[in-house]
């Protein structure tokens, strides 16, 4: 591969030629999760991103690396309103299942976002009175509102663990992280069926 | 150009997300845990049960615990998903050409006052309910 970074980017590429699970990460986080350096990084990614005082270059991938070599060092300030080539094109996309598992458990977080002021309602009409209480326990949709933010809860918190996990190293491999994807999508079926059964 | 991203706030923000993420966790586990318990001992869940456990003492701190870190965990989250889809790039592309800078800013500016909104509102029902 061809860096011009000088020898603090060699480091890192040899970092994680030796690293393929921590490549990963970097490769992951160069959508846009983090821009700078968070404990995710390798320790020689902290470093070298103190010793180039820039931009957080060792959470790129070796493409966008390329593309930042070519450009003169001052313009090198990692925002995201950089006109970098990044792919996001999503219909052009394959999504392995990971990929999937990741991207429902952003979809349910701004899901249950977006639910945050019908729950203030429901929980502020279901303390203000017995009469308020039954009105809401008793009305048509409130069932099936409860159990639509259960599973949204119970997916995210199911993939969000994985994702704690695969934070602390575990399961970082290719098969993995397929086996812990598998997991999230049976684990969280399994309990939002007995969410569904039990609230009905 | 005008950017949402100050420098070395990455590293808070990936602590604040799984810190937050372990309080909601926790709570969650311990609200549908209560819910369980009731269901077991044969105590029907009333309004004299509901608002019982919720104007206890430490399940007021409990709540406004849960409250404060959903709020930090959904504006980390939130701001994430804008600065990946509605980025200035993207807002460019499908035509504010001289206003997408603050096109951007605006939906962040709009995540935190909608967040802080939903913090003040909870707080309330928290601590001035009946």
């Amino acid at each position: 591969m061809e860096f011009d970074d000088g020898p603090a980017a060699d480091a890192t590429a040899d970092a994680a030629a030796a690293e393929p699970g921590k490549s990963r990460r970097k490769v992951k986080s160069c959508r846009g999760y983090v821009n700078e350096v968070g404990p995710a990084a390798s320790p020689s990614g902290i470093c070298h991103v103190r010793r180039a005082g820039l931009y957080s270059r060792a959470l790129d991938s070796g493409r966008q690396r390329v593309a930042y070599a070519a450009r003169p060092a001052i313009t090198r300030v990692m925002s995201v309103n950089d006109q970098r080539p990044v792919n996001l094109a999503l219909g052009t996309i394959h999504f392995p299942l990971p990929a999937i598992v990741s991207l429902l458990h952003r979809i349910s977080g701004f899901a249950l976002f977006g639910m945050l002021p019908p729950l203030l309602w429901a929980w502020q009409q279901s303390l203000a009175s017995p009469a308020a209480f039954h009105t809401l326990i008793d009305a048509l949709p409130f069932k099936l509102a409860v159990i639509l933010v259960l599973a949204g809860v119970i997916y995210h918190l199911v993939a969000g663990i994985k994702h704690l996990l695969m934070d602390a190293g575990i399961g970082e491999t290719l098969a993995g992280a397929r086996r812990f994807s598998w997991a999230t999508l049976i684990l969280s079926a399994a309990l939002i069926a007995v969410t569904v059964v039990w609230i009905w | 150009m005008v950017s949402t991203v100050r420098r070395r706030r990455g590293a808070s923000d990936w602590l604040i997300q799984r810190i937050s993420a372990v309080v909601l966790a926790i709570y969650t586990l311990g609200l549908l845990g209560w819910f369980a318990w009731m269901g077991m001992v044969d105590e029907t869940v009333d309004f004299t049960t509901w608002h019982a456990l919720n104007t206890a003492l430490a399940m007021r701190i409990a709540n406004t615990l849960m409250l404060l870190a959903l709020i930090a965990h959904a504006w980390v989250g939130v701001w994430t998903i804008i600065t990946d889809y509605v980025t200035p790039a993207r807002l460019q592309a499908v035509g504010c050409s001289q206003h997408a800078a603050v096109a951007h800013v605006f939906c962040v500016a709009a995540t935190i006052l909608w967040l802080l909104a939903c913090l003040i509102w909870g707080a309330v029902i928290i601590w001035a309910g009946v």
